[in-house]
This record gives structure tokens, C-alpha cells and sequence, in this order.
């Protein structure tokens, strides 16, 4: 930079200030968004005399047994959750994985087909198979409150995206490796589980935390499926919670609390992963 | 890269020759097969049949039992049903909205961090924008629908900063924001105030770091101030991401319903009503369409197909701007 001293001066000065504005800006901004939050948690620490006295401001002393109280209530909802999410992954990682490595690595008849049926349906919008597919997984196959009805679903849908993702960067994977191994008398499966997943980590990673989000969070479809009671994931569950059983506030917003944990932790482990998963995640129509 | 396709002069197509070539490739190729036979399988059974079907009950009567071919009787009954026509009214409403907050807000906040001058505060400010996804959607509903009730969030607040008339309706009472017809809808497009959907920020922050820094210095060695720079360098270079962002948004508004669904299933009357609700009424919410009605998938496809046919009116329209953005996206 060729500027003069004394202007250079300027500028640092004017950029300190920016700086400044921005960051008040940007902090405002993120406390407007999570005031939400933050009244979740004021009201769950609530006894319900205290939630008279003041709807959203704190109150003293704090009271964690709604947290024992909501914990029975939702932990049942937790199981399910964490059992359709952990079918979920592994069912798309593995399906995804595999048909992304056979597009990726190979060439036969029908190929560019069966690919194009894949990618296309990125393009389609969901709304379009929504009522057949009720009629489909309810009645044809007769799924209701069955998991299978919840996860065949994920299965297929989750799949697409990935193959798209992980087709992409096994096709950068030197070819060298796999002839190495070939000569060795490696098979297809070899060169998929031997090969290509080891060099995959990150990336099946970033689906992974991509497909935990948007299944944790997915209500339509499990409010349809799964009605019974014992069977719901989170997401109904707290819906049907605040309905029927009518937990005093501070029970419900710990409820709501405790829903939102498992994720934070997820986020604090994983927070670059995190952070790419969401950003992969845009290009999802 | 392949093993499987041995090179060479290849047969006339459509001759013995070649339909012999191309059966022993095939069965070369038998393993392959197998191994995405399971993806093939599960997308044509789960995501191409519901999607032929939606077209033919589309021209049904059919309440899950029996279904009578009836022509575009139920295509005339979507511009026809009262609550169709006011989903058309709210969606005019809604979808504009939605398009300029989530293209503003999350821009002002990837704008605000980029011109940061740290990189450790760049990365601690996407860090902490990213936080919020971990509350799952539905509890932030559910919080929103908290905050909206007569004793709720909203009103404290109003009262707290001495906006006491607001809290009450005409009649005096406290108000209830979603269970009044005036006041419902606006409720809804308040919701997740003030909109910097963590995942749109992050899109346009990747557009600005893909600016040269030369570009950016030399218009500040030519004089431009922030705000020309802004607007003649920053945001036409960030264009192709404000695209993307119309087009998921618009896509994502106009086959949504989860968000109406939990906070007003489309009510107080129609006021909250969207396309895709009144889609899922006819299938879940049978009695939503008249006393003792059944379900009506026919109806309900043909809503869906509806949405369909306008959602790739505007993708197809977009497409061409769409496919230059992509290969950045995808890096």
C-alpha cells in the first residue's frame, strides 16, 4: 500500500471505528434473534406462582425441578428421536456412499440413466408426491406406526443429495490407488470399503451432521406416520405434549430446553463440521 | 477410470452385434448393478411412484377406498374453493416477504462480518450466527406461539417499554396476536424476527469472500466510500447467491406449511391459509372441507400438483442463472 503516513493513520483510525459499529451491530442483531431463547430458558427456571408474578423476567429462586419433571416427560420422545436419527444416518451414508462410488468409479450401460433419475430429483419439488405418498406408506404398505414408514422414506430422500455431494469428490480420488489395489485382486466392494470410505472421513461427516439436523428436526412426516403415542419422536412429541397434557410453563420450556440440548452438544463437538454441513446444506433446494 | 468397458470399434447400433456388446457389458457390469440396486429401488418406490400417482388422482374423486375419474374437475375446484382463493391472497402477502427478509437481513449480517477487519472475529461472528440452528424449528414455533398468547412474551415486552395500548384489542382485552383475524397473519411474518437465516448469511459471506481483495483496493484507491463500493462492486458480485437465495426461498414458501400448521392450522378462519395446508387438510384434516367429508386425495394431488406446476414455472425461469452459480456453491 503506498499511501502517506498521516492518511494511513486515518484510515486505521476510521477502520478501528467501523469495526466497532459492526461489531455493536452484530451483537444487537444476534440478541434480538435469540430474545426467544433466552425468555425459553427464563420460563423454564419458573415455579408457577413465580410465572405469575413475571411472564419472561427472571425470578428468584431458581427452580430446576422442572427439568426432572420434563425429563420424564419427553425421554421417551428423546429414545425415538435418537433411534430414527441413528437408522437414518447410517442407512443414508451407507446407500449413498456406495452408489456415489459406483457413479464415481465406473462406466456401464445405463449409467448416465439411473444417474440423471438420481440428480433429477433434486429438481422436483417434495410438495407434488405429498398426498400419494401418505396413501403409499400408510395404506399400500400398510406402515403406519411403524418405523419403516418413517425411515424408508428418509432412506430414499436422504440419499440424493449425498450421491450428488460425495459423487463429486470420489471422482477426485487418484486412480492410481485403485489400480494398486486391483492388481492386488481387489473387488468392487474392496476398493469401495477399503479405499475410497477411509480417504472419505470428513465429508461423510458433513452429510452425516446434515442429515442429523434435518431429521431431528422433521415433524410432518412423523406427525403423520407415527401416531402413537409411545412411538413419536421429539418434535411431534413436545407438540402433543403442550396439547393434551398441559405441563405448568416452566415444565414445558424445560422440555423445550432439554429438545434443544443434544443438538448443542452435537454443535459444540462437531463446530467446524457444523458449520461447513450447513453452509453444503444451501444448495439443497 | 474404467475396467469395465473394453475400448474398440463399436457395432452399428441396433444390430445383432451390437446388442450382443451390449448384453455382455451388462452382465460384466452385474455386481454394479447390485450394489446401487437398493438406492434405484428405494428412489422409484418412494420417490417416483408418489409422484406419478399425485398426477393421475389428480383427475379423481378418490377418498382412499375408491377413486372415479372426474377430468379436471378438481383443478377447477382449486381456483374455485374459498379457501384456495384467500391462500392466493395470504401467499401474495407472505411470499414477497419472506423473499426480502431472507434476502436483506442475512446480507446486512454477512456484509456486517466480512468487513470486519479480524479474521478471529470473522470466524467467532459466523461461529455464533450458526448457533441458533441448534434449536430444533419446532421449538422455536412453539416458543413464537409462547410469545404470541395474551400473557405472552410480546405483550410483556410492549408493556415493558410503556406500549400498553398495543397489548389490548378494541374490546379492551388482552390481545391474543394469532387468534385474531387482524393481526394472525402479520403474527406469522413477524415470526423469527429478525430473520438472518444462519444458512442464507453463510451463502452470501462465501459470495463476498470470493471477491479479488484487488478489486476491492483498487475502487478504494479510485475513492469509492463503503457505499458505492457496496453498491457497485460488493453486491453485483453477489448477485448470483441473492438468485439462489430467491429461488430456495421461494420454493421452500410455497410448498411449506409446517410453520402455519403448528401456529394456526390456517385459521382464525382463513386468515393464515396456504396452498400447501389446505393440501394437507384435505388428507389429514378431512373434516376441515365439511361436516362428515372424507378424505380427499384427488383434491389434495391436485393442490400439490398445482404447487408443482408454479414452483417450476419460476426454477425453469431461474434455471439459466441458477446453473452459473452452482459450481461455486459446490466447492
Amino acid at each position: 500500500m503506498k499511501r502517506p503516513a498521516k492518511r494511513f493513520r486515518s484510515v486505521k483510525t476510521s477502520q478501528a471505528i467501523s469495526n466497532f459499529i459492526s461489531i455493536v451491530l452484530l451483537l444487537g442483531m444476534f440478541s434480538l434473534s435469540m430474545i426467544p431463547v433466552v425468555i425459553m430458558f427464563i420460563r423454564s427456571w419458573k415455579t408457577l406462582p413465580q410465572v405469575g408474578r413475571s411472564q419472561i423476567f427472571p425470578t428468584l429462586p431458581f427452580h430446576y425441578g422442572n427439568y426432572i419433571e420434563a425429563w420424564e416427560l419427553v425421554r421417551q420422545y428423546l429414545v425415538n428421536t435418537v433411534f430414527i436419527v441413528l437408522m437414518t444416518v447410517v442407512g443414508v451414508l451407507l446407500l449413498s456412499s456406495i452408489s456415489a462410488y459406483v457413479f464415481a468409479r465406473y462406466k456401464f450401460p445405463g449409467k448416465n440413466f439411473f444417474f440423471a433419475m438420481i440428480m433429477a430429483l433434486l429438481m422436483i419439488p417434495g410438495v407434488i408426491g405429498f398426498v400419494p405418498s401418505i396413501v403409499l406408506v400408510l395404506k399400500t404398505f400398510g406402515l403406519s406406526n411403524n418405523y419403516l414408514g418413517v425411515l424408508l422414506p428418509y432412506w430414499a430422500g436422504g440419499q440424493v443429495f449425498a450421491i450428488y455431494i460425495l459423487r463429486t469428490f470420489f471422482e477426485s480420488l487418484p486412480e492410481e490407488m485403485f489400480e494398486a489395489a486391483r492388481l492386488d485382486g481387489a473387488g468392487h466392494f474392496d476398493l469401495y470399503w477399503r479405499i475410497t470410505l477411509p480417504l472419505s472421513g470428513p465429508i461423510l461427516s458433513v452429510i452425516a451432521i446434515l442429515n442429523i439436523i434435518s431429521t431431528w428436526n422433521d415433524y410432518v412426516w412423523p406427525l403423520i406416520v407415527l401416531t402413537q403415542e409411545s412411538k413419536r419422536p421429539i418434535a411431534v412429541g413436545l407438540t402433543f405434549l403442550r396439547d393434551t397434557k398441559m405441563p405448568a410453563p416452566g415444565v414445558e420450556m424445560a422440555s423445550y430446553v432439554i429438545a434443544s440440548i443434544p443438538m448443542f452438544i452435537l454443535f459444540l463437538l462437531t463446530m467446524k463440521t457444523f458449520v461447513r454441513g450447513i453452509a453444503a446444506g444451501a444448495i439443497k433446494a | 477410470m474404467t475396467s469395465q468397458v473394453s475400448p474398440g470399434l463399436l457395432p452399428a447400433f441396433g444390430s445383432p452385434a451390437w446388442r450382443q456388446r451390449l448384453l455382455k457389458q451388462i452382465w460384466r457390469a452385474r455386481g454394479l448393478y447390485v450394489l446401487i440396486f437398493p438406492t434405484i429401488a428405494l428412489i422409484a418406490i418412494f420417490n417416483y411412484t408418489p409422484i406419478l400417482l399425485g398426477f393421475y388422482y389428480s383427475f379423481t374423486r378418490y377418498d382412499g377406498m375408491h377413486a372415479f375419474w372426474i377430468g379436471l374437475e378438481n383443478y377447477r375446484r382449486i381456483f374455485e374453493d374459498p379457501a384456495m382463493v384467500q391462500s392466493y391472497k395470504n401467499m401474495a402477502i407472505i411470499l414477497p416477504f419472506s423473499i426480502l427478509v431472507n434476502t436483506t437481513m442475512p446480507l446486512l449480517v454477512a456484509y456486517l462480518i466480512f468487513h470486519l477487519s479480524s479474521s478471529n472475529l470473522r470466524y467467532w461472528f459466523r461461529v455464533l450466527y450458526t448457533v441458533p440452528m441448534v434449536v430444533p424449528g419446532i421449538v422455536m414455533l412453539l416458543i413464537w406461539i409462547f410469545m404470541y398468547t395474551p400473557n405472552g412474551g410480546v405483550n410483556s415486552i410492549l408493556n415493558a417499554i410503556g406500549l400498553h395500548e398495543l397489548t389490548l384489542t378494541p374490546a379492551g382485552l388482552p390481545r391474543s396476536w394469532l387468534g385474531d383475524m387482524d393481526t394472525a397473519l402479520p403474527a406469522v411474518l413477524f415470526t423469527g424476527f429478525p430473520w438472518v437465516s444462519p444458512v442464507n448469511m453463510l451463502i452470501f459471506l462465501a459470495g463476498l469472500e470470493a471477491i479479488s481483495i484487488e478489486l476491492i483496493d483498487a475502487a478504494r484507491v479510485d475513492g469509492a466510500n463503503p457505499l458505492r463500493l457496496f453498491w457497485h462492486i460488493e453486491l453485483p458480485m453477489v448477485m448470483g447467491q441473492m438468485r439462489l437465495i430467491v429461488v430456495t426461498t421461494t420454493i421452500g414458501v410455497m410448498q411449506g406449511f409446517q410453520n402455519i400448521l403448528v401456529m394456526t392450522s390456517g385459521g382464525p378462519g382463513y386468515s393464515t391459509m396456504v396452498p400447501a395446508m389446505r393440501m394437507y387438510d384435505t388428507v389429514m384434516t378431512a373434516g376441515s372441507l365439511g361436516a362428515g367429508s372424507a378424505p380427499q386425495m384427488g383434491f389434495g394431488s391436485a393442490i400439490g400438483v398445482f404447487i408443482f406446476l408454479v414452483i417450476m414455472a419460476v426454477t425453469v425461469f431461474n434455471l439459466r442463472i441458477l446453473r452459473k452459480v452452482e459450481p461455486e456453491m459446490t466447492q
